[in-house]
């Protein structure tokens, strides 16, 4: 779980950036690639004082509501942004025209950035982001979530364009806490009343540096480390019988510390290759007797600390082979170590299979040889990325199905535990496409991706998506834009029997767009509204576990004040 | 001046004196026992005095006899003890007593004082009245061709739940079989005793020893169980041990199937924790 993932919301975003495979070792050893969400910043404008926006909408499917409030004060040398965000959405109707019972939510979203310029070449920035979210609901659950509630603060220093070997520097501490609890209470049929508290806490610092240019040479540099703590408990109350108890997390503690280098070296005019460098050291344990117990009933000793060194290597290469026209190949070796719940998870139930999850503390890591080949085009109308990338990795970590084990959570299917086995194979291509024509009124954008995984017998890996595309048209005049998108998944029959996955038949989307602004002397007023699912489609998408339909004909409207 | 030196001196061996004797711990070998009831062995001049770990109830006790002379009121650390639970009821006038199955000390030395056995009580019972059980120690001093009896009345209380059970077999036999569990019981692994006996007649029960145990617990209130459990073996005079583990606290049900020459007995034990 990746708590800056889940409590982000998008008015709090700068950028998304995603790095396939062993690309984004930077942040942290890496099998599968990273997720680097970065958050928007307060801005600093002697010319602009106060500026912000205030948005409202409605959707109609979930007869749900969402109101947005951004603001940025700024004077000469500081500057603050405050962000808040609330949903409240109720059950949706799919495209059957079903209430689908408890999939209500309501959450809320605040931030608060403040940035301060010590110098020119210098700042701090301190930022913190509160989400809280409740009554959300799980319909294919018995249970809901009672509340999810993360806290986030972080507090950074910035130094650039100095001098001397040293000319960037960037130094950051962060503690992050994200509590939650399941609710059964609402339901109206409980066979057994549980509590489920869970909570994680982070601490960490890292520091980044980036020396100056030696010939062809930029070389970077990063320290990192960090701390963490999880537990979660379940209760379960049987009518007329005393309460049942067990930890679901016994309380682990995990330091990681690492360190980071890249080298970009300028070969030529035309080409370009980036060397990076990762070791890590991981050290778990876990700290609470209970929990060492419960996996001795499961056959493991846990006393000791659980001590891993990872290596992460990736070398690559950028061809210029005309204006148009640039090559990227990247290759390296990446390991990861098992998470938390792959270890020390204690019948934790997880909802996309519908299975109780059983930890196994003698996970190897996984280990994995990654490759991948980029082609991008590119004229001043038109781009084409085409990506093909492949990885075989070793000691994969899968959960099989345990038949001896009994679930503990009422409804789930069946108990799972992590296992490695001895090898799979996950290849793909992905494709963005775009093109702008008719003197820019029309852009045409489509994105495909195709993933496979297999394992070592070559029986295909359970949740893999199948493929798919979207396809959008926009016209933009003026202060107008209409759009219309198309989203299609094919078939998904590469499933895997073994781990009861079925298949999931292909579907075909269509949503409708438009936006319209109006400029007035000080504001900018923006109206969007649109149809998802025009044609109120019943479909699910393949990583939808019990094919729970998602939401039908969606009718929305938005009105955005900008000031 | 020579008195100052003596007086250095004493204070010197009182000091010593001090100080060995805090390394000398005195273990009383009773220490964390209550006592349960006492007697008298008539012609063997001894008193007999009957403790245990808990208060007795239904179902497998551990117990401890201590002897004293009851004349000098010395400890009796080597006799021959014979051992049995003898329940005497009184029902509308009727006589009628049987015994209960019990394991005998394994020595005639006493082992610090104490000379260990245990008993399975199959009903509770009180010191006195209709229903009263009593334990019968039988005594031969080292040195004396005689043995002489004593009586011990104590109160046996329902365990509950029951931690003892009789059932019969296909021939019509009756086993009493009891399960105990640590004191406290534990999420994890937690060793687990069995004892099998078979009622010859109302006096005798035999232990069994060639039943082929299998546990199965589970927890009613969800229908689970747990893994990596370890079915009871045979270790001696039907005791049987294993380790039944449990994944979480709350009711479990240890359900036990006994089996010998193609004939399946089922029973369980539930507990709490």
């Amino acid at each position: 779980m990746d708590p800056a993932t889940i409590y982000t919301e998008p008015v709090n975003l700068k950028s998304i950036e995603v790095r396939n495979g062993g690309e984004g070792m930077s942040m942290g050893a890496t099998v599968g690639g990273t997720l680097n969400l970065k958050l928007a910043d307060a801005v600093i404008d002697s010319n602009v004082r106060l500026s912000g926006s205030m948005a409202s909408g409605y959707y109609s499917a979930a007869a749900s509501v969402q109101n947005v409030l951004a603001m940025n004060y700024s004077a000469n040398r500081w500057a603050l942004r405050v962000s808040g965000v609330y949903r409240k959405a109720g059950d949706y109707m799919d495209g059957l025209g079903q209430r689908i019972a408890f999939s209500q939510y309501e959450k809320l979203n605040t931030s608060v950035s403040g940035k301060y310029l010590v110098s020119k070449n210098s700042l701090i920035k301190a930022d913190f982001l509160l989400d809280d979210g409740w009554n959300i609901g799980f319909p294919a659950l018995p249970m809901d979530v009672g509340y999810a509630k993360a806290r986030i603060a972080s507090l950074s220093y910035e130094l650039k364009g100095q001098p001397g070997i040293l000319q960037e520097m960037d130094a950051k501490v962060y503690a992050n806490s994200v509590r939650h609890a399941m609710d059964d209470t609402r339901r109206p049929t409980v066979t057994m009343h549980m509590d489920m508290p869970g909570e994680s806490h982070t601490l960490g610092a890292f520091f980044q540096f980036r020396l100056k240019p030696r010939g062809k040479h930029i070389l970077k540099l990063k320290t990192d480390f960090y701390y963490n703590s999880v537990k979660a408990d379940m209760t379960m109350y049987p009518q007329g019988a005393a309460p049942m108890y067990m930890k679901t997390w016994p309380e682990n503690h995990q330091v990681v510390a690492g360190l980071f280098l890249e080298d970009g070296i300028f070969l030529n005019e035309k080409s370009r290759l980036d060397l990076k460098l990762r070791v890590e050291i991981a050290s778990s344990k876990l700290a609470d007797q209970m929990g060492k117990n419960q996996f001795a009933v499961l056959g493991y000793e846990v006393h000791q600390p659980l001590n891993r060194f990872l290596k992460n290597v990736n070398v690559s290469y950028t061809r210029f082979l005309s204006p148009l026209f640039t090559v990227y190949v990247s290759g390296g070796l990446n390991e990861r170590s098992p998470t938390t719940s792959e270890r020390f998870g204690f019948y934790l139930f997880n909802r996309m299979d519908n299975h109780d999850y059983v930890g196994n503390p003698l996970l190897k890591n996984e280990q994995a040889w990654n490759g991948e080949l980029n082609l991008l085009f590119s004229t001043t109308d038109f781009s084409w990325k085409l990506t093909a990338f492949g990885s075989l990795v070793q000691h994969y970590i899968i959960g099989k199905t345990q038949p001896e084990l009994s679930v503990m959570t009422t409804g789930a299917a069946g108990v799972r535990a992590y296992e490695n086995i001895p090898s799979a194979k996950l290849f793909g291509a992905e494709s963005s496409f775009n093109y702008q024509f008719f003197h820019q009124h029309f852009i045409l954008n489509n994105t495909w991706k195709w993933l496979q995984g297999e394992d070592h017998r070559n029986n295909p890996l359970p949740l893999i998506a199948p493929i798919k595309t979207i396809t959008s048209l926009r016209f933009l005049h003026r202060r107008l834009f209409l759009q219309a998108e198309n989203e299609i998944s094919l078939r998904q029959n590469q499933v895997s029997l073994d781990f009861g996955e079925k298949e999931t038949r292909g579907y075909t989307v269509f949503n409708l767009r438009s936006g319209y602004s109006f400029a007035m002397s000080r504001y900018q007023l923006n109206f969007s509204a649109g149809i998802e699912n025009l044609f109120n489609k019943a479909y699910a998408e393949h990583l939808d576990w019990g094919s729970m339909l998602r939401p039908g004909r969606n009718i929305y409207g938005m009105l955005t004040l900008k000031f | 001046m020579k008195k100052r030196y003596t007086i250095v001196f004493l204070l010197t061996v009182f000091a010593a004196c001090k100080k060995d004797s805090n390394h000398t711990i005195s273990t009383d070998p009773k220490e964390g026992l209550i006592k349960i009831s006492e007697g008298y062995a008539l012609g063997a001049a001894t008193k007999v005095e009957l403790w245990s770990q808990t208060t007795i109830t239904t179902g497998h006790n551990k117990l401890f006899l201590a002897l004293y002379d009851s004349l000098s009121n010395q400890s009796i650390t080597k006799a021959g003890i014979q051992v049995l639970p003898v329940m005497d009821m009184d029902m509308n006038g009727m006589q009628m007593s049987h015994a209960a199955p019990c394991f005998q000390p394994e020595s005639n030395q006493a082992e610090n004082t104490l000379f260990p056995c245990a008993a399975v009580f199959t009903m509770p019972g009180a010191a006195a009245g209709q229903n009263k059980w009593s334990f019968k120690v039988t005594v031969k001093k080292e040195g004396q061709n005689n043995s002489a009896i004593a009586l011990l009345p104590l109160e046996v209380k329902a365990s509950l739940p029951a931690r003892v059970k009789m059932i019969s077999t296909a021939d019509g036999a009756k086993l009493v079989v009891s399960c105990f569990l640590p004191a406290n019981p534990k999420i994890g692994i937690n060793e687990m005793e069995l004892t099998i006996h078979r009622q010859q007649d109302k006096m005798t029960f035999l232990p069994v020893d060639d039943y082929v145990v299998s546990m199965t617990p589970e927890m009613p209130a969800m229908g689970h169980g747990s893994p990596n459990n370890i079915n009871p073996v045979i270790t001696k005079n039907g005791r049987y041990k294993g380790k039944v583990n449990f994944t979480m606290t709350g009711e479990w049900r240890i359900n036990l199937g006994l089996s010998k020459a193609g004939q399946n007995l089922n029973t369980f034990f539930d507990l709490t924790f």
